[in-house]
């Protein structure tokens, strides 16, 4: 997929108070009729994928919201990639809750941008959603392929297609397999499952329970963020029609204060070329609207408080770009350049 | 050890890299490190950063990169072609000697980057070539090459939509795979689809008859039709990866993304000890 060349600027920095983190700055173009950006997006690995991200997926959004006047940060957590890990000894999570704030620090102090909106996928949407509730400079989020939660019709859904796809005596046995493990489990534990939905797996992440997912969601509506969940077309037996998303939500009083969508050609990595175009447009027309209106306030909207700025005075550009000497049809002379 | 996160340019070619620098115990020599293409690239980026540290333990100055249009480079991933590459790999190594002083260089290549390193090290001049190349699991021959790409996109989306291709296609969720064209998630451009129709063979005695010195890392079945050299030393891969897709093929490789190979790397720090006993 072509993601058209330059004028975008890319520069690469270094980040972080322990200065081990590691982001490429994706600029507005600069075409004509383009705004002082007010927010900036962020966007980071999937799962241990570097921060460009599955198919460079995250190199073509960059792009693509340079041209809209919005810059990006796409940035590599503790670990991950190009950064280095944390001295600290706090958890995963908790450490890339951290990351995440530092990226907003490098790009508030680079250019006083103070709204961000993030764009997660698989485990990148997990951060998102565990930064959100408490960072009130994320004024948006963009979920793909977060936790899936099923329900009596998706699981009818999901039944139906085994069968199809199965045929009903390998279903059959299928099921029978699995209501077996299910009676040992609770033979096992001693107790029944409770009444919220089963989480399940999503490639092999386990989910927190839907309350809770709904609570922290809840929060970050509450204070004024906004929320899209979106879906890909990977899991037809656990997460198959769109409403899904308002059918697990409602209960929670969130249907109709998130948004969400299915992306049926999306596969959960966004290899295949149709999924990925329609997620690279969902994200484009989202970041458009919702920079282009005011961040819905609530009563609860606490004012930005400029304090969690720490890290920048650590923040510094390391990765200056050297043109090398003139070189012969393209290759280097490299006699000239040993010392 | 010092890690520095760069970028470096060859006329208008951008390329973002990392440097890694050894703390002591200077061995004289600086690799250089090419990666792979596509999925491959992405998913052996851990491989490759570990490769960087073990080498920088062992004094080694080593450079990782990404061609332009690749990975975090700026460029068009769509307007690149095999020479662009090779010239990239000569420019990266041109800039590795430039800022650390190294005079000798090694080049390490993966897959599709082993190619271009061998490619790139004939087309180089005399004084830019590299004393060793250590080539691990190359592309020989490009229609291969394309044939696998094509059939482990097929699979993979079926892993994903748990659908047969035939369904997927039936659905309209994704297209047969074609270059020039998008395939395993990259975009292949009309030079880089012809030139992976022109690959055919590695030109192993070509380098040999540069006085380049080769370690190859090959499949066992493969090992046996190469020349014989003192030039050429050849392990057989112990640790068959699958680099391109999340889902590796049932029994047959290991899944890539989080692996170190150890015999890659351990070819690679030998041809550290192969330099000594020369030296």
């Amino acid at each position: 997929m072509s993601s058209n060349s330059l004028p975008d600027v890319e520069r690469t920095l270094v980040f972080g108070s322990e200065r081990n983190l590691v982001g490429t700055l994706t600029m507005p173009s600069g075409e004509p009729g383009q705004r002082a950006p007010r927010t900036a997006v962020l966007l980071t690995n999937v799962g241990i994928m570097p921060r460009c991200g599955p198919y460079r997926v995250n190199v073509d959004l960059a792009r693509r919201f340079a041209r809209i006047g919005v810059p990006t940060l796409r940035f590599d957590m503790s670990g991950l990639g190009d950064s280095g890990r944390s001295s600290g000894a706090k958890d995963v999570a908790q450490q890339w809750i951290l990351d995440t704030r530092a990226a907003m620090d490098a790009v508030q102090a680079q250019l006083g941008i103070r709204r961000f909106i993030m764009i997660g996928v698989c485990s990148g949407a997990d951060i998102a959603y565990l930064t959100a509730p408490d960072e009130p400079r994320l004024s948006g989020i963009v979920m793909f392929d977060p936790y899936l939660y099923p329900t009596r019709r998706s699981a009818v859904i999901g039944l139906v297609r085994r069968v199809r796809g199965l045929g009903l005596t390998a279903t059959a046995k299928l099921m029978a397999g699995r209501v077996q493990r299910a009676v040992r489990r609770v033979v096992a534990k001693g107790e029944a499952e409770g009444e919220q939905p089963e989480s399940t797996m999503r490639y092999g992440a386990s989910a927190p329970p839907l309350s809770e997912f709904a609570a922290k969601l809840g929060a970050t509506v509450k204070r004024g963020g906004r929320v899209m969940l979106l879906y890909s077309g990977s899991y037809p037996y656990h997460h198959n029609y769109e409403a899904q998303t308002a059918d697990n939500l409602r209960p929670y009083g969130l249907a109709d204060k998130v948004e969400y969508a299915m992306i049926q050609a999306a596969d959960h990595v966004l290899m295949g070329l149709a999924g990925r175009r329609q997620f690279l447009a969902r994200c484009v027309e989202t970041v458009e609207r919702w920079t282009a209106a005011p961040t819905p306030q609530t009563a609860d909207t606490p004012t930005f408080v400029p304090s969690r700025l720490g890290a920048v005075a650590e923040w510094a550009v390391t990765a200056a770009r050297t043109q090398l000497p003139a070189a012969a049809n393209g290759a280097m002379a490299p006699a000239r350049h040993a010392a | 050890m010092a890690q520095e996160i760069l970028q470096f340019s060859n006329q208008d070619r951008v390329m973002a890299g990392a440097l890694t620098l050894p703390d002591r115990g200077d061995s004289g020599v600086g690799f250089v490190l090419c990666r792979p293409f596509g999925a491959e690239a992405i998913r052996s980026h851990a491989m490759f950063r570990a490769l960087a540290t073990r080498l920088a333990r062992a004094g080694c100055a080593t450079l990782v990169f990404d061609y332009h249009g690749t990975g975090e480079s700026p460029g068009d991933a769509a307007t690149q072609d095999l020479a662009h590459w090779q010239r990239d790999i000569v420019a990266a190594d041109a800039f590795l000697r430039y800022r650390t002083g190294v005079a000798r260089t090694h080049w390490f290549g993966l897959g599709l980057g082993a190619t271009l390193a061998a490619r790139a090290a004939l087309a180089a001049p005399a004084a830019a070539r590299p004393a060793h190349l250590v080539l691990w699991d190359p592309v020989e021959n490009g229609s291969d090459y394309v044939a696998l790409m094509f059939a482990r996109h097929r699979r993979e989306m079926e892993r994903w939509f748990r659908s047969r291709w035939d369904v997927i296609r039936r659905d309209g969720l994704e297209d047969e795979p074609s270059l020039p064209g998008v395939v395993l998630g990259f975009e292949v451009g009309s030079g880089l689809a012809a030139d992976f129709g022109r690959l055919q063979t590695l030109q192993l005695q070509s380098l040999i008859d540069a006085g380049i010195r080769v370690t190859i890392g090959r499949d066992r079945a493969a090992t046996a039709a190469l020349p014989s050299s003192p030039l050429l030393r050849v392990r057989t891969i112990e640790q068959k990866i699958n680099w391109m897709t999340n889902h590796a093929p049932e029994g047959e490789e290991y899944e890539g993304s989080a692996i170190v190979p150890q015999d890659a790397v351990a070819a690679a720090q030998e041809s550290l000890h192969v330099v000594e006993l020369a030296a």
